[in-house]
Formats: C-alpha cells, sequence, structure tokens
C-alpha cells in the first residue's frame, strides 16, 4: 500500500460520533461541585508558583551577597587581625608600613604592607649623597604577607626585591631642567639655591597574579630634589614618568 | 466561541463556576471524541475525559492566555492522560477491565456507545494499526486525521515545532503502511 492510498484510507474512515449524555451531564455537576474546593487549592498552588521564582532569586542573591561581599570581608578583617599578630609585622608598621592591599586570591589572603614614604620631610645632610650603606640595607622597601585564614596563621612573608636607588646622570640632568622650567618651582626656589640630593621614591608595590603572587613596582616613578638655600631646605615632588612636579615642601630646619 | 470570547470566559470561570461550566459544554465532545478515537473504548474513554476535564479544573488558576484556544490545552492534558493509560496497561498483568459503573444509566449508555464503535470496523482496524507505532506518532496521526487539526495546530496541542510534527508523522505513516499490509 502506498502512502498516498494509506492517506485516503484514514480521511475516508468512518470515525463513530458518540455521544454519553449522561456520562457528560454527570461529570458536569462533579466538576461543579467541586468547583470551590479546586478553586482553593489551584489559587494557593498559583500564588506558591508566582512566589517561587522570586524566593529562589533572593535566596541566590543572598547566598551570591554573603559568599562575595559578606563572607570575604569577614575573611579579610580576620587575616589582618592574624597578621598584625606576627611579629615582623608589628616591627614595619611601628616603622611607619601600611596596609595598602589586601585581595583574597585562592582561598588566602593577601596583604601588601607598603613603606612610609620615608623621602618625605626627611632633612638631607649637605654632603646628602653618601648615605650610610648599612642604613640602606636595613630599610624596608614593601612585603607581601600570606595568610592561611583556616589554619589562623601567617604561612609566608615575600620581601619587595631591592629597587635602583639613584637615577642615572642623564635623568639628573632631565629632571633639573624640569625644575629650573617649572614656573611654580622658579617662585619659591631661588636660582642661587644649591641641589644637594635627587632621590628615587620607593615605588609603589601591588599584587600581580600570574601564576603566582608577586611583589611588582607600579609603572610611575616618583624624584624627590631637595634644595638647600639661606640655612632652609625645601624638597621638590616630581612625577618622572608624566615630568611634571607635583609640589614643593618646606623642611624643618636642624633641630626643629 | 473567538479567541477573544474565550479569554474572557476563561478569566470568568476563575471566579465563577458558571463560567467554567460554558468552557466545559463547549469542549466536552471534542474532548471525549479524540479519547475515544484513541483508546477506541467507551468506559476508558469516560475515565479519561473525567481525569482530563478534573485536571483543567485544578489547573485553572494557573493557566495563562497564551492567544491560543483553551481546548489546544484541553487536548493535551488528555494526551497526557492517554499516555498514562497505556503506561499503566503495559505493565499490569490483568486485561482491562471495567469497572462496575455506580449510575445504571451511564453504565446503559456505554454499552449501547460500544455497541456503536462495533460498527465502524474500518476506523477499528485502522485504530488496531495505529496503536502499533510509537506514542508520538499515534498523538500525531489521531489529531491529523480523526480530529482534522492542521500540522500548525498539532504543534500547538502538543507543544513541538511544525518540523517534528511532520516528520512524527511521515515516520508514522510509514510504519502504520508497513503494520497493515503484514497483516493483509
Amino acid at each position: 500500500m502506498n502512502e498516498e492510498k494509506l492517506i485516503q484510507q484514514l480521511e475516508d474512515a468512518s470515525l463513530p460520533q458518540i455521544e454519553i449524555v449522561s456520562h457528560r451531564n454527570r461529570l458536569r455537576a462533579d466538576l461543579l461541585n467541586n468547583y470551590s474546593k479546586a478553586r482553593r487549592s489551584g489559587l494557593m498552588f498559583a500564588v506558591c508558583r508566582k512566589a517561587a521564582l522570586p524566593v529562589i532569586v533572593l535566596v541566590i542573591l543572598f547566598g551570591l551577597g554573603f559568599n562575595n561581599l559578606i563572607l570575604p570581608r569577614y575573611n579579610l578583617a580576620q587575616a589582618v587581625a592574624i597578621a598584625q599578630k606576627d611579629p615582623q609585622v608589628q616591627e614595619w608598621l611601628k616603622q611607619g608600613a601600611y596596609i595598602k592591599e589586601k585581595r583574597i586570591i585562592d582561598n588566602k589572603v593577601y596583604i601588601l604592607l607598603q613603606p612610609a614614604k620615608v623621602n618625605r620631610g626627611e632633612e638631607a645632610t649637605l654632603s646628602g649623597k653618601e648615605t650610610d650603606r648599612q642604613e640602606e640595607s636595613d630599610q624596608f622597601l614593601g612585603a607581601l604577607v600570606e595568610v592561611e585564614i583556616t589554619e589562623k596563621r601567617v604561612s609566608r612573608i615575600e620581601n619587595a626585591a631591592p629597587m635602583v636607588k639613584s637615577f642615572m646622570d642623564s635623568e639628573e640632568e632631565r629632571i633639573k631642567e624640569i625644575m629650573k622650567n617649572t614656573p611654580e618651582a622658579e617662585k619659591i626656589i631661588p636660582n642661587e639655591a644649591e641641589i644637594l640630593e635627587i632621590k628615587i621614591s620607593l615605588p609603589e608595590l601591588e599584587i600581580k597574579q600570574n601564576h603566582s603572587v608577586k611583589i611588582m613596582p607600579e609603572a610611575v616613578e616618583e624624584a624627590h630634589v631637595i634644595y638647600y638655600y639661606d640655612d632652609e631646605q625645601k624638597t621638590a615632588e616630581m612625577n618622572v614618568s608624566e615630568s611634571k612636579m607635583e609640589y614643593i615642601e618646606y623642611l624643618p630646619k636642624s633641630g626643629e | 466561541m473567538n479567541l477573544n470570547e474565550e479569554k474572557i470566559i476563561i478569566e470568568q470561570a476563575k471566579k465563577s463556576p458558571d463560567a467554567f461550566a460554558k468552557l466545559y459544554d463547549e469542549y466536552y465532545s471534542r474532548i471525549f471524541g479524540y479519547v475515544l478515537k484513541r483508546v477506541a473504548q467507551v468506559d476508558i474513554a469516560q475515565d479519561i475525559t473525567s481525569e482530563t476535564f478534573l485536571k483543567a479544573l485544578k489547573g485553572l488558576w494557573s493557566f495563562r492566555w497564551k492567544n491560543v484556544s483553551f481546548v489546544f490545552w484541553l487536548y493535551r492534558i488528555a494526551s497526557n492522560e492517554i499516555a498514562n493509560y497505556f503506561r499503566k496497561q503495559k505493565h499490569s498483568s490483568f486485561e482491562n477491565v471495567p469497572e462496575q459503573a455506580s449510575d445504571e444509566d451511564v453504565l446503559a449508555d456505554a454499552i449501547d456507545a460500544q455497541k456503536e464503535i462495533k460498527r465502524h470496523q474500518d476506523f477499528l482496524k485502522l485504530q488496531k494499526a495505529i496503536k502499533q507505532v510509537s506514542f508520538k506518532e499515534q498523538e500525531v496521526i489521531t489529531l491529523r486525521f480523526f480530529e482534522k487539526k492542521k500540522i500548525k495546530e498539532i504543534a500547538k496541542i502538543l507543544g513541538k515545532r511544525e518540523g517534528t510534527v511532520k516528520s512524527l508523522l511521515h515516520r508514522g505513516l510509514k510504519k502504520l503502511r508497513d503494520k497493515i499490509d503484514c497483516s493483509q
């Protein structure tokens, strides 16, 4: 039999047209008698179904909020408290270091300690370029503290690598030239002032994540140019990368 | 009843039993007829039709108007009930014995109706062969040729794409041909 013949057979089949009135009427009565009961349960189900989605969304949002906002903040605060109990960290904080950044990476908390900006307000000696080598090597340059929250301990401390501590001659000349041509500096710094020292600022640190966490210097370089005139010292901070002066500050005189 | 009228009645039916009765009166015959053509037994068709409308009543307050006739939803419920029936039958080790109707009128009407069905032998032969193809194919063939539904309407009833319906129809007809050829 081919398909067309079959289709013809199906279309032409005499179909029973049966109606059972008694069943129809009986069922109608049963349904209407149960209408109120069905309405109560149907409405409740409809309300629950409507409420289900918002409730699920709220639960998910709360869960996300808890996991992403509340729990991390709690963990960060806990980690700082743990780090602050470490004797080495306590020592650095006493020296003026501060917590620059805190981050949760791979279930551990990393706390970046930035040294204080020791060049600001620091008096330079007239023979300022020669500094004590021992003091230099002891100077805190920054550190990354790794904290295990679950074990409540500092698991690792990584010190920042020593950086280049002075400018090359050509860079120094460029800095001097910029300062000479800065109108604001011209007003404050007399022409006769002597440059005692040009110091490179300790760079800002940041946590970088490639395959491991490291301390990396940020790109911005800052220079401190220390002037001396008439028993007075001034320091000018310059953003070397952008070749512009940021500010000039008076330094306290000896004995002050 | 056009779609707009139906939409209004459905909203009224959620508050008033009389409005629900209008829907029942409008569609009882179609649903009973469809179920009967699928199962070819009056008593089973009655039970399935009762279950269909009972579920429709319970689900009325969750029903959302999608600009498609209410009867399509009823057809879908009926198809599911028929599927449940066939599944139970498959696993049952007993022959299907009709339950004693509590209402004698209903029983008498059912017996007469079953006799009427037996007069439609060509339908019964086709129906017997249709029952041997897959369940999805049975649905599509019955809706297409016995309920005279278009492919688009069948797709809406079954919640499938038109391409899928066409494919089921084509495969079903091929298998049906083979079954009929074998039996002859």
